[in-house]
């Protein structure tokens, strides 16, 4: 793990288990800020050790600490780069509150198969999604580029995720997402699905006309929505 | 305009009928009879007969123009499962697809035939229909079904896999086919291949029934056209509903609100019907009834049918009254027989009644005499009932007999619950009806049974006071509580329904409106509605002016709400709906997808022109042919556009609704 | 309670605050030289054209002096009149011409080395309006507005020196207006600051001015912060005699020289483009033989700033492609001479900052700072070809200069930029991208230049914000520095004596003192 150049780490290692718990959830914030997996890896261990539970861990210091991160990237503070390593560093600590999480049977914040359509390699901002969905506690299945409605189905057949996220740059490419969202309408399994769609090219109007359930801006605002859309459907779903 | 339209319905538990002079717009008749459920047609018959029977004379037969019958045959057939058993042929369907129309583990006798063929979403052949395949399954299958139904992959886009299979099936057998693509256009092969197979399923009943009410018209020697009411409240030819049957389902509530708008006056207005058993509200927009975009779900059959959104809820004026000893007064939702509209015919009721106050003893079960069910009787005994059913069953008659000389123990009374539940048998009990009676504000049935019977209840949970005599003002007062109970439950759907959303019944603003009262704390509530009430049924003027007083709307209670369901069948509008999706193809240029085959265009202005005129001319036939006058068109165009692209290259999809209506000559 | 230094509070004051000079992506000086529009024969014909110029055409209307000095170095009067200079004394002043040049700031860290082939941008010009485009009119110019573009350069990373951009048309002598136009540049900025004199009385008395501010004689000797423009030729080929005074107490006063050649193509040039950069660097060379015969080794920039004509009219045309050109061979030239030497570029003939004036501008600088101009002057903020100047401008050409020096500064070719390693472990058993590696990371500040006024937003974020215009930024961002910018590197005691001694024009309140 390279050392972000431009801040200085202080020579004497900070001792996260003597900082009373807001304190330590205060450093674990920061920490993801500055990308640095191990004290995040430190810092849940420590947590869980003094009695967190996993969901508290994942939802106050981890979940938390990345929406941080997203209002600063689209504030512009901070790059592309920056973003993704907070996201490696939060996966550490993913890496432990996983099979925790899984254990107690509680309920995982979502599952989101995203792919670029048909015709289209654009995929930046697909990864960017699936990096921040990530940060954010989701899981996700990447489809990749140039995917026909065939790979979105078996992927929805296979994963049963709650999300199915389509990505496309081209004005060409954009028309196959009203193609994928139709089939799911005519296989009968649209329903059982949040659709969110995004791309540089598309807008809220083309998102409602096209029958998706969201048109996301960027990447922090599909997280966002992700979560508010997910939350509600498990609402109702009881 | 023909002089003189009649309308019937059959309703759950009646059978209404009226007359209607059309120029004069006035109920010149209207009657009841009992809703016979084993065969419609029979209630029907007798709804004519006693109809007719209210005119003069010289009534002029020849100038009826028009009968026009709400039916529950399709609603009734999905709530109880019933229908013949067909074929379904599903064309292009993956085992998912399959699984998903539940078909296999909803509808269980069905024949699923499966065959390869279908089209993508452009309306491109996917691979030929199989016809051999077909013809082969076809033949298997015509000899033990009753209807075939036809369901292709993307049929919507483009039809003429089912057309084919369509030809093929009559090629060897002539009975009826429904194809889904002709019940809807929307895209959910799954749903459209139930709703094609419930459709299936009805057609030989709505044959039958149509058959015998034709036959009971010329018994009558009226040559008057007949026609159907759909749920969406349009009327359809009895012609071209042998196609449809399944676009019939809601149509009585569907008719209540077409017939609210033709005795009330108003376009816009929020409809309550309260009958015995329950409180339907829907709303009306433009003279027309709210439809379920999405399909309307019958008997837990999701269907695609574009029915009224007709809210149904337990709460009627022969609802259970329940009483507690705290003194809890509630409703239940189920209904049971007012005792007081037994009391005229069987003067040992109120004997019994008297007798059981006098002795002070056995208050609580007063109320509840077993009977069989009025109506034809069938004597077919179900083969599964246990021996002590069998036994309780064979002591219960068309007399009414008290509870206690029936029911000692617990096991008699599982039985009975049993019975009561299978409606073998009925029982009689405390409503608001006899509540009603007991106050002076009804008065069809016996008011002497429906005293004792509030003073029994009353008593047996402490709120009237125990004696031998009846108490007059603790009884009024206990028959006003019931009354209460009807008028702040009505009260609370409507208010939900008119807010849109599920209200809770605890929220002390929610609580306050509903029981009257006028503030919460320093609040004031002045609550208004932006459209009137119309109440109908039965016992709608008993409730609803207060009801309408709380929620501070106009309420119209109009004269014939007791029949406003015959009444919106006799004067409903034919309305035919075509709908086009046009889609831009991936080589340029646009595809027009028509019933049959799809066609191409070069632009999209011409793409829009030839769907409307194709869609213009087909809506105008099929309302012409069902004796549509003075049809007028409207056309309605939502587009799917790419963002930032100017409009002549940028639609991607389009869909193009043509709506007709027309009056029945 | 310890804690981590780092997070979101120093991140957010790191980037607010300006990038080390470790990480910055441009720096001044970067090195040109990457485009040569002429070939190695061409050049060389040149070179024996500018010497033959000078051998045998020579100058006219040389002063006494002139003609006193470079005699004694071997330079050749002749009898019509003309000063001749064989190639042997060319020789002789390119040897001693001073090649580690270094034009000084009042402070230390605006330091240029205009050396070898190190591009650095300046601004210049005597505008004689503002292009005012709030009120949609040019007006005229006047001390205030100098002093204020000073301010605006102070703050422009890319801008490394300001020359002083327009005249004191409220200043109506002209003593006071060389001596105001001095003291608001420097006044203005801390960064090195050329001016021009109309007279040579005026600049030894701003000569006195200078020993105020920097303390004494000897210190403005040890580190002089002002260099002069002087045009001490007037094409084709003649001396004009109070520039060349105006030279000799420059160099006798230790200031550095600008020796300017301003041609105009077509008109005091030759049309051809071989011709008019062959004159242009005769005449400079003449200069640098007289200034180095005055004092071996003085300080001086060789400005050959052949202008362009539009020969429709007649007129300058700053924006044209041929300015470029021009810019551009001389700078091939003076590297293959190696000397410190400027050139004119990057002005625009359009009246406001509109969308010719950035691409003129745009294409002329990239000419000739990738051919390795040392100094790039008239860069920034001239338009309508030096008749009118846009204070906001600066801000948004800053971008622009920054950028050009990102291409100019090229790219770097190693075993860690190649990437190899980089590649492998992406492709094989990676992420498939490159967006999170530890070198994307490493290299995302300096590898890039970010604009600061230039939109790169998606549409629906720019609407979102208020489709924001960068003319309109570059407004605000104006009136933000003129509000608050006010530099105090000469300190109110000296400012105070300056004042004493001096006619001052604009106030003290007006320049942000009490």
């Amino acid at each position: 793990m390279a050392e972000n150049q431009e801040v200085e780490v202080d020579d004497e290692d900070i001792d996260l288990s003597a900082l009373p718990d807001d304190e330590l959830v205060e450093q674990m914030h920061d920490d993801l800020y500055d990308g640095l997996r191990e004290e995040i890896v430190e810092g849940t261990n420590i947590l869980l050790e003094r009695g967190w539970s996993p969901e508290k861990v994942l939802a106050d210091a981890l979940v938390e600490g990345m929406r941080i991160v997203g209002i600063d990237f689209r504030d512009g503070i901070l790059f592309v780069p920056e973003v993704l390593l907070s996201a490696n560093a939060m996966k550490g600590g993913m890496g432990i509150l996983r099979p925790l999480l899984v254990e107690t049977g509680a309920k995982p914040v979502g599952k989101m198969i995203i792919g670029t359509v048909k015709g289209d390699i654009h995929d930046i901002g697909k990864n960017l999604v699936s990096m921040m969905m990530e940060g954010a506690g989701f899981e996700v299945v990447d489809l990749g580029i140039n995917n026909p409605v065939e790979n979105y189905l078996e992927a929805i057949e296979e994963h049963r995720p709650d999300i199915v996220g389509m990505s496309a740059l081209l004005t060409t490419t954009m028309p196959y997402m009203k193609v994928v969202i139709d089939t799911m309408k005519e296989q009968g399994i649209r329903d059982n699905y949040i659709v969110l769609v995004g791309g540089a090219p598309l807008n809220e109007e083309f998102g409602e006309a096209i029958g998706a359930d969201a048109y996301c801006r960027d990447a922090a605002m599909a997280v966002e929505t992700a979560r508010k859309l997910v939350d509600a459907k498990q609402a109702a779903d009881g | 305009m023909s002089r003189y339209n009649i309308g019937i319905d059959t309703g759950g538990t009646y059978t209404d009928a009226v007359v209607i002079d059309m120029s004069a717009r006035e109920v010149i008749a209207a009657s009841k009879a009992i809703t016979t459920h084993g065969d419609l047609s029979i209630g029907v018959s007798a709804a004519l007969d006693a109809v007719l029977a209210q005119v003069a004379k010289d009534f002029p037969r020849d100038e009826i123009g028009l009968v026009s019958v709400s039916t529950t045959l399709a609603t009734n057939a999905l709530v109880e499962g019933h229908g013949a058993a067909v074929a379904v042929v599903l064309i292009g369907f993956d085992d998912a697809m399959v699984g998903r129309s539940r078909i296999a583990s909803t509808i269980a006798d069905t024949h699923i035939i499966r065959v390869a063929g279908g089209h993508t979403h452009n309306g491109e052949e996917v691979c030929p229909l199989d016809e051999q395949a077909l013809r082969a399954a076809v033949r298997n299958a015509a000899s033990n079904v009753a209807a075939f139904a036809v369901a292709a992959h993307y049929s919507v886009r483009n039809s003429s896999h089912e057309l084919r299979a369509e030809k093929v099936i009559r090629e060897i057998t002539s009975t009826s086919v429904t194809r889904s693509s002709d019940l809807s256009d929307a895209l959910d092969a799954p749903r459209r291949a139930l709703t094609a197979t419930l459709n299936a399923r009805i057609v030989s009943k709505i044959v039958a029934l149509l058959e015998a009410v034709r036959t009971s018209l010329s018994n009558y020697d009226i040559a008057a056209k007949l026609m159907i009411v759909k749920g969406d409240g349009s009327l359809v030819s009895a012609d071209a509903v042998v196609e449809r049957p399944i676009e019939t389902i809601l149509s009585g509530p569907a008719a209540s609100v077409i017939g609210a708008r033709y005795l009330s006056g108003e376009s816009d207005f929020i409809v309550s019907d309260i009958g015995g058993t329950t409180t339907d509200i829907a709303i009306a927009h433009n003279g027309w009834p709210k439809i379920t975009d999405a399909g309307s779900t019958i008997g837990g059959y999701q269907t695609l049918v574009q029915a009224v959104d007709m809210h149904t809820s337990g709460l009627g004026g022969d609802s259970e009254v329940i009483t507690d000893y705290r003194g809890n007064v509630r409703l239940a939702s189920h209904r049971v027989i007012p005792v007081c509209s037994l009391g005229s015919r069987w003067p040992h009721i109120s004997l019994h009644l008297e007798e059981v106050l006098h002795n002070a003893q056995g208050l609580r079960t007063a109320c509840k005499f077993l009977l069989r069910p009025i109506g034809p009787r069938s004597d077919r005994i179900p083969v599964d009932l246990g021996d002590h059913e069998r036994k309780i069953f064979g002591q219960i008659t068309e007399t009414p007999q008290p509870w206690a000389t029936l029911i000692h123990r617990t096991s008699d009374e599982r039985a009975v619950q049993h019975l009561l539940s299978r409606g073998l048998v009925q029982v009689t009990g405390l409503t608001p009806s006899d509540a009603a009676h007991a106050l002076g504000k009804q008065s069809q049935w016996c008011e002497k049974t429906a005293q004792l019977a509030c003073q029994l209840v009353g008593q047996s949970s402490g709120i009237v006071s125990a004696n031998s005599k009846m108490n007059t003002e603790e009884l009024m007062q206990f028959a006003d509580r019931i009354i209460e109970e009807v008028t702040r439950k009505s009260c609370h759907l409507l208010l939900s329904r008119l807010c849109g959303h599920e209200l809770s019944a605890d929220h002390p603003l929610v609580a306050a409106t509903i029981s009257g009262n006028s503030k919460v704390g320093e609040f004031m509530l002045n609550g208004t509605t932006n459209i009137p009430i119309v109440a109908v049924g039965g016992p709608a003027a008993v409730y609803y002016p207060e009801v309408g007083r709380r929620l501070g709307s106009q309420t119209v209670i109009p004269p014939h709400s007791a029949v406003a369901n015959a009444v919106g069948a006799a004067t409903g509008m034919i309305k035919t709906l075509v709908t086009i999706e046009i889609a831009a193809v991936d080589d340029g240029g646009y595809v027009i997808h028509l019933p049959g085959e799809p066609r191409r265009a070069p632009t999209v202005d011409l793409a829009i022109r030839v769907a409307r005129e194709f869609a213009e001319d087909l809506a105008q036939e099929r309302a012409i042919d069902m004796g549509a006058m003075n049809v007028r068109s409207t056309f309605k165009l939502q587009r799917v556009d790419l963002p930032n692209v100017d409009e002549a290259h940028s639609l991607i999809a389009a869909t193009l609704t043509v709506e007709c209506i027309g009056e029945v000559v | 309670m310890a804690r981590r230094s780092g997070g979101r509070e120093a991140r957010k004051a790191l980037r607010s605050a300006p990038l080390s000079e470790a990480i910055k992506p441009v720096h001044p000086g970067e090195t040109g030289g990457q485009y040569r529009p002429l070939s190695d024969a061409d050049v060389l014909a040149i070179r024996s054209n500018i010497f033959r110029i000078l051998e045998e055409i020579g100058f006219g209307d040389a002063t006494a002096h002139c003609i006193e000095t470079c005699t004694a170095v071997g330079a050749i009067m002749g009898n019509d009149g003309r000063l001749r200079m064989p190639g042997h004394v060319v020789e002789n002043a390119l040897d001693l011409c001073d090649r580690n040049l270094v034009l000084h700031g009042q402070d230390p860290q605006f330091d240029l080395q205009i050396q070898g082939q190190k591009v650095h941008f300046s601004t210049a010009g005597a505008a004689v309006m503002i292009a005012d485009y709030e009120s949609n009119a040019y007006r005229d110019s006047t001390a205030q507005d100098l002093y204020d573009m000073a301010r605006i350069v102070d703050q422009c990373e890319h801008i490394h020196m300001y020359q002083r951009t327009c005249v004191l048309r409220d200043v109506a002598d002209n003593y006071e207006m060389d001596l105001n136009t001095l003291y608001g540049a420097i006044s203005g900025t801390a960064k090195h600051v050329g001016c021009s004199w109309t007279h040579y009385t005026h600049l030894e008395k701003s000569l006195e001015l200078l020993h105020a501010v920097a303390g004494s004689d000897a210190a403005w000797r040890a580190r002089p912060f002002v260099s002069q423009s002087n045009c001490f030729v007037v094409p084709p080929m003649k001396f004009t005699e109070d520039a060349l005074e105006c030279l000799r107490v420059a160099v006798e006063g230790g200031m550095p020289v600008l020796l300017l050649s301003a041609g105009q193509a077509g008109a005091t040039t030759p049309a051809c483009l071989a011709g008019a950069v062959s004159q242009a660097w005769a005449e400079c060379l003449g200069g640098l033989v007289y200034l180095n015969a005055i004092k071996a080794g003085a300080p001086a920039i060789l400005g050959t700033w052949p202008f362009v004509s539009d020969l429709r009219t007649g007129a300058m045309s700053g924006g044209s492609p041929e300015q470029g050109l021009l810019s551009a061979a001389c700078a091939q030239i003076g590297n293959d001479l190696n000397l410190p030497f400027g050139t004119a570029c990057g002005m625009t003939d359009a009246k406001f900052p509109d969308y010719q004036a950035g691409a003129e501008r745009a294409y002329t600088l990239s000419a000739a700072a990738l051919a390795g101009a040392n100094i790039i002057y008239e860069s920034a903020g001239m338009y309508a070809s030096l008749l009118g100047t846009s204070p906001e401008s600066f801000l948004m050409d800053n971008d622009v200069l920054g950028a050009t020096l990102r291409m100019t500064r090229g790219i770097e070719v190693n075993d860690e930029t190649l990437s190899f390693e980089n590649i492998r472990s992406v492709c094989i058993g990676g992420e498939g991208h490159y967006l999170g590696s530890d070198q994307t990371l490493s290299v995302m500040q300096s590898e890039y230049i970010y604009p600061e006024l230039s939109d790169r937003d998606s549409p629906n974020v720019w609407e979102e914000n208020g489709k924001p215009l960068i003319l309109e930024k570059a407004i605000k961002r104006r009136n933000e520095i003129l509000k608050n910018h006010f530099p105090k590197h000469i300190s109110d005691e000296i400012d105070k004596k300056v004042r004493a001694e001096f006619p001052i024009f604009l106030s003290p309140e007006a320049m942000g003192r009490r």
